[in-house]
């Protein structure tokens, strides 16, 4: 046997045998007739039962008395701790919630709530419309159910409603909330904007005939020069009316 | 096998005394092996409840389809060898071998486990670990392979090269004669 071959086998021995000492005090015959004529392996041989002769000399210790008091007290205090921050994180969950929610609801009631006072204010000139359509007044009165869903929908007291639907050129004989949805459907941003634009000056008819006649586009400098158009325009409401 | 898994699910409901008895169970071998690998008794003891309030952290990450000991041991292993490195960062270090034994073996054996124990301490973590989880804690190479998450292979390597290192160790301080003839 070589030399080479005699560290492999041991080597191999201490692999199936991982206590070692006692594989080292009854070795194969193989190994220990090597061992016998090679100074060198022998010296290895020595080597290796010295090294798990200490190894297993070392003395088998034991942590100190409180040793596993103190580990399942900490353990216990992260437990704790852990179930801390886990409520922290529900309370924080529960107050992100509760502030998104809240500020949901606050942009619903402005959306749907007239805030006047954050709308920039349109000038009305009182005087400048001749006639009010009074025809509006009471067309809502008679209809109000048809106008209910639009009112709602539009954010527009019945006043201005009855201004759309003249300038819409739609006849409250003709009206339905279909049509007038309809047409309004047409021209959503024309809407928003009439919209916006009434709900400062809602409480006065004239107001509001005046507001819209500045946010109709194309009618902003033409309702203040044409005087002969506006009185067309208010005309027609006294025909519908 | 079934009677950790119940233990270790115990521990996750919450019961103090199946945390207990998990530590009482475990701490012969956790604490041999941090004092092997670290040499100092102190930091033995502080590595060990590390260990321990680590894996009880961690028990879900445990593999029920493997054994304990293993994982549990690779968690001290890794303790300790972290500590070794912030050892060597400091500038003066501590004593190797500072602890006295409790019970006192033979001055010979004595003298023996303290150069093994010395040997232990200059070689490379990685051997210290893999040789000690074989040698002393006598688990299987597949069962250190998966704990540290390396190739059979490089583990096996690791324990043969710990070996020789621990054997040149004791040839330069005299505890083992050197051979006159060069292996042949």
């Amino acid at each position: 046997m070589r030399c080479g071959e005699f560290e492999r086998r041991l080597h191999g021995l201490l692999d199936e045998h991982p206590e070692g000492s006692r594989c080292l005090s009854r070795l194969p015959s193989a190994l220990e007739a090597h061992a016998s004529e090679c100074d060198a392996c022998s010296g290895q041989l020595r080597g290796y039962r010295q090294l798990f002769a200490g190894l297993s000399a070392i003395p088998p210790s034991n942590p100190s008395t409180q040793f596993v008091d103190r580990i399942v007290a900490e353990s216990l205090s992260l437990r704790s701790r852990v179930n801390l921050y886990r409520w922290f994180a529900h309370l924080a969950t529960a107050a992100s919630v509760l502030i998104v929610l809240s500020l949901a609801a606050v942009a619903r009631n402005r959306s749907s709530q007239p805030v006047a006072q954050t709308l920039p204010a349109i000038p009305v000139r009182h005087g400048a419309v001749r006639s009010v359509p009074r025809h509006a007044e009471s067309f809502f009165s008679a209809s109000s159910e048809s106008f209910l869903p639009i009112r709602s929908r539009l954010e527009l007291d019945h006043a201005s409603v009855g201004v759309v639907l003249n300038l819409a050129g739609l006849s409250p004989v003709t009206f339905s909330a279909e049509v007038l949805e309809a047409h309004l459907a047409q021209q959503p941003a024309w809407m928003v904007e009439l919209a916006d634009g009434l709900r400062p000056v809602t409480e006065s008819m004239t107001g509001t005939l005046n507001a819209l006649l500045r946010v109709l586009p194309g009618n902003t400098e033409a309702a203040e020069q044409d005087h002969g158009a506006r009185h067309e325009r208010h005309s027609r409401y006294d025909r519908l009316a | 096998m079934t009677d950790e898994r119940q233990l270790v699910e115990r521990c996750l409901a919450g019961e103090q005394a199946a945390v207990a008895e998990l530590v009482e169970r475990f701490r012969s071998p956790v604490f041999g092996l941090a004092v092997r690998m670290l040499g100092h008794r102190h930091d033995a003891e502080d590595v060990s409840q590390e260990s321990f309030v680590r894996a009880i952290r961690g028990l879900r990450n445990w593999d029920r389809t493997r054994d304990f000991l293993p994982w549990l041991l690779a968690i001290v292993g890794n303790r300790c060898r972290t500590l070794l490195a912030v050892r060597r960062r400091r500038p003066h270090g501590q004593a190797l071998v500072d602890q006295l034994p409790d019970v006192r073996p033979e001055p010979s054996s004595q003298l023996l486990a303290e150069e093994v124990q010395l040997g232990l301490s200059a070689m490379r973590s990685e051997y210290r670990q893999v040789f000690l989880l074989f040698h002393d804690q006598e688990l299987s190479y597949q069962e250190i392979a998966d704990s540290l998450a390396k190739p059979v292979g490089t583990i096996k390597t690791w324990v043969h090269r710990a070996r020789r290192e621990l054997i040149e160790h004791l040839r330069s301080r005299g505890v083992v004669e050197e051979s006159t003839d060069a292996l042949r």
